[in-house]
C-alpha cells in the first residue's frame, strides 16, 4: 500500500466503511511505517477536535422560538387574505382595471358605428308631413333632412321608397 | 428516556401537540446552533439562525412527509439553506470594516461554548472558544462542498446516508469529498499548530 492509498483509505478506516482485508492491509502498514503512523494520529487528533465542539444554546433559545413563531402568525392573522396567491386588494383592483378597459372599448366601439344623423328630422311626424305637402304621391315618403344646410359636406341621402298610405 | 422517535414527536405536532415539538427544539438546539456558527462564524447569529429555522419547520409543518425523510434530515436541509443564504448576504457585506470588529463582539468568551467540558475554568473557556474559533475560520477557508461536509460528518456526526440526502448528491461522492475535504482542513489546522 502506497502513500496514495493510504490516503485513500484513511478516511473509510476512521469511518468505518473499509472492508475487513482493507482493514487488515492497513493496520499492518499503519504499525510498519512511521510516516503513516504520524499521519493517521494526526487524523485521530482532528477528528476528536471536531466531534468535541459543542455551542450551547442560550437558557431562553425555546422562548425566542415561540415568540417568533407568534409573530409569524400575527402577521399572518392581519395579511390579507388571498385567492391563488393574490390578496383581496390586488384582485378587486385588477377586478376594477378590467372592467374600465373593457367599458372605454365598448364605449370607443359604439361611437365608431353610429353615424351622426339628426333623428328628430326623421321622426314619424316630420315624416307624415313630408307626405302630405309632397307634390308627388307615389314613392316618395321621406327624405333625409339631415343638418346640412350649407352642402359643406356631401352627405348620403337617404330615401324611403314606398306607396303612399 | 423519550420513548418516541423524532418523526413520532412531530406527527404528535402535526396533529397539534405543541410540547412534542418543544422537546425537538430542546433534543437540536445545541446542535443546530454549532452547525450553523460553523457556515456564519458568528454565534449570535448562529442563534438566531436556529430559532428562524424551526420557525420555518413550524410553519411548514404540513410540507413535512413522515414516510419521506428523517426529521433530523429535513431540518439540517432547512437550517443549511438558510445558513448559506445568510453566509452570501454576510460575504456581500463584509467589505466595510466593521465585520471584523462585530465578529469580535458576537464572539464573546463569556458565553457557554464548550469542547465537552461545561465546568471548565474561565482560561479553558478561552483556550476553547479560541480553538473553536480558529476552527471555523480554516474551516472558512475550505470550499463551500468540503466545508459542509466536514461540519455534517465530523462534527455533527451524521451518517453517509444523512448526509447524502442533506446535500442531494450520492454516497459515492459524500465519500470522496470527505477523503478531500479531511485532506485539506488537516494541512490547514497543521498550518495554524491544532494539529
Amino acid at each position: 500500500m502506497s502513500m496514495n492509498d493510504f490516503e485513500k483509505y484513511i478516511s473509510d478506516y476512521l469511518d468505518g466503511e473499509l472492508s475487513s482485508d482493507n482493514v487488515k492491509k492497513f493496520e499492518e502498514l499503519l504499525n510498519n511505517n512511521m510516516e503513516f503512523k504520524k499521519k493517521f494520529k494526526d487524523y485521530k487528533k482532528m477528528l476528536d477536535t471536531l466531534s468535541n465542539i459543542d455551542i450551547k444554546a442560550s437558557s431562553d433559545f425555546l422562548n425566542h422560538v415561540n415568540e417568533k413563531v407568534k409573530q409569524v402568525d400575527l402577521v399572518q392573522s392581519i395579511s390579507p387574505k388571498t385567492i391563488f396567491g393574490y390578496n383581496y386588494i390586488a384582485i378587486s383592483g385588477i377586478a376594477a382595471a378590467v372592467g374600465v378597459f373593457i367599458f372605454s372599448i365598448s364605449i370607443f366601439m359604439s361611437s365608431e358605428s353610429i353615424p351622426s344623423f339628426n333623428m328628430k328630422h326623421l321622426s314619424s311626424k316630420n315624416v307624415e308631413n313630408k307626405l302630405d305637402h309632397s307634390p308627388s304621391n307615389v314613392n316618395l315618403i321621406a327624405e333625409d333632412d339631415t343638418s346640412n344646410e350649407n352642402n359643406e359636406i356631401d352627405l348620403p341621402k337617404i330615401h324611403l321608397v314606398g306607396g303612399k298610405r | 428516556m423519550n420513548q418516541f422517535s423524532d418523526e413520532q414527536l412531530f406527527k404528535l405536532f402535526q396533529e397539534g401537540d405543541n410540547k412534542s415539538f418543544d422537546k425537538l427544539i430542546i433534543k437540536y438546539q445545541d446542535k443546530l446552533i454549532t452547525f450553523i456558527y460553523m457556515i456564519v462564524g458568528d454565534i449570535d447569529l448562529a442563534e438566531d439562525l436556529a430559532q428562524e429555522t424551526y420557525v420555518k419547520v413550524i410553519t411548514k409543518k404540513n410540507t413535512y412527509n413522515e414516510t419521506g425523510a428523517k426529521f433530523s434530515t429535513w431540518m439540517y436541509t432547512i437550517a443549511k439553506n438558510a445558513a448559506f443564504t445568510e453566509l452570501r448576504k454576510k460575504t456581500r457585506r463584509k467589505t466595510d470594516a466593521f465585520s471584523d470588529i462585530k465578529k469580535e463582539k458576537y464572539d464573546r468568551p463569556g458565553r457557554p461554548i464548550d469542547i465537552a467540558d461545561t465546568s471548565q475554568s474561565p482560561e479553558k473557556k478561552i483556550m476553547t472558544d479560541l480553538l473553536r474559533k480558529d476552527i471555523q475560520i480554516s474551516l472558512s477557508k475550505l470550499k463551500e462542498d468540503f466545508r459542509i461536509i466536514i461540519i455534517l460528518r465530523d462534527i455533527q456526526e451524521l451518517s453517509y446516508d444523512d448526509i447524502s440526502i442533506i446535500l442531494g448528491v450520492p454516497i459515492g461522492t459524500v465519500k470522496s469529498r470527505i477523503n478531500r475535504a479531511r485532506e485539506k482542513l488537516l494541512e490547514l489546522l497543521k498550518e495554524k499548530g491544532i494539529v
